[in-house]
């Protein structure tokens, strides 16, 4: 997640608390000591507590498709770090087919959060619909996977109305495309943005969306929903 | 995320997640409360008996945040990470940065500067 550090007119600058919360990182504030939820962008305890953060639109992707996409972009400098051999991205792992009820604890999703209505969709079932039109509270979302570590969501409203997409394989870098079955307008289905067609240069508007693990997205919103695959 | 370093999830402990761990000398001297005794106070009397609970798992910047992170163009970039590299891709104000997931695991949090606006990169 990334969040503005200005609130109100004060920069505040966060560090690792080494406590958790709902089992997921609690940060710290150097300015008041207060105490935030990575997960919720709020201050949970200390003198700003109640204290939200603005979210801000961020994509998990790789740096080959982010760079085609942005050419004058930069990269945080990562100075003399080099991967340790065996260091595990855990978005490549494998994994095992799952009980027939519910979600392994450890199976990845993208968590969804519209209004007080939130949605996960696991990897595993996205793998076999990378482009899922759905309906989230009372707004019409896509939800696009690139059948690997990145996933994305918007809001279904283009030019007025509520396009319908479906797959529309990849491009010459391999990203995944999708068109909408109204105008037949092709989109890059990670950057929810029109290339081709009657609607070119319209942008999707994103929905808030994390990364995270079934068990964690559990935690913090027990009230949420899960996509399976229709039958 | 925090996953490598949470309780319930070792077995996704990178060698370099538990070398932070093992070189945790958590903060330096220092004359004033000791950072986590201030933590505790923070918790202690500003939650209410609803809230979800609070656990200290591994000492204060244990794992680093970055403060004040440089970055690097495109070509240099290049010769720093692979192409299927995963990264998060962040925009504010009509400026791009990539900011590279295994590197960001190591630190957690990225306090930047992108587009003017300061922002808090988290993982």
């Amino acid at each position: 997640m990334v969040y503005a550090r200005r609130i109100a007119d004060q920069e505040m600058t966060f560090g690792v608390s080494g406590m958790l919360m709902l089992n997921a990182l609690v940060m710290y504030d150097h300015q008041t000591d207060s105490l935030w939820s990575q997960f919720y962008g709020e201050a949970v305890a200390g003198p700003l507590k109640g204290t939200e953060l603005q979210l801000l639109p961020a994509r998990m992707t790789t740096w080959g498709a982010w760079k085609s996409e942005h050419p004058d972009t930069t990269a945080l400098d990562k100075g003399e770090f080099s991967p340790i051999s065996g260091a595990s991205y855990f978005f490549g792992l494998e994994l095992e087919a799952g009980p027939g009820e519910g979600l392994p604890s450890h199976d990845l999703v993208l968590g969804v959060v519209d209004g007080t209505t939130q949605r996960a969709y696991p990897f595993r079932y996205l793998r076999h619909s990378p482009i899922v039109n759905d309906t989230l509270g009372e707004r019409p979302i896509v939800v696009t996977y690139d059948g690997w570590s990145a996933a994305a969501a918007f809001h279904r409203l283009a030019d007025g109305k509520t396009p319908s997409f479906r797959p529309a394989g990849t491009d010459a870098h391999g990203n995944l495309l999708m068109e909408d079955a109204e105008t037949g307008t092709l989109w890059r289905a990670m950057a929810g943005e029109a290339l081709e067609g009657p609607l070119a240069g319209s942008e999707l508007e994103p929905v808030a969306a994390h990364l995270s693990f079934w068990f964690a997205w559990l935690d913090h919103y027990p009230q949420t929903g899960l996509y399976r695959l229709p039958d | 995320m925090l996953w490598p370093w949470s309780g319930r999830h070792l077995g996704l402990i990178t060698a370099t997640t538990a070398i932070v761990w093992a070189a945790s000398a958590s903060g330096g001297c220092s004359a004033e409360a000791p950072s986590e005794a201030r933590q505790e106070q923070a918790s202690a009397t500003t939650r209410a008996p609803g809230d979800p609970e609070l656990v200290q798992v591994i000492g204060r910047d244990d794992i680093p945040a970055l403060l004040s992170p440089s970055a690097v163009d495109r070509d240099i970039a290049d010769s720093q990470m692979r192409d299927d590299e995963p990264v998060l891709g962040v925009s504010v104000n009509g400026e791009h940065r990539a900011y590279s997931l295994p590197f960001l695991t190591q630190h957690e949090i990225a306090n930047d500067v992108l587009g003017g606006e300061p922002i808090a990169v988290t993982w």
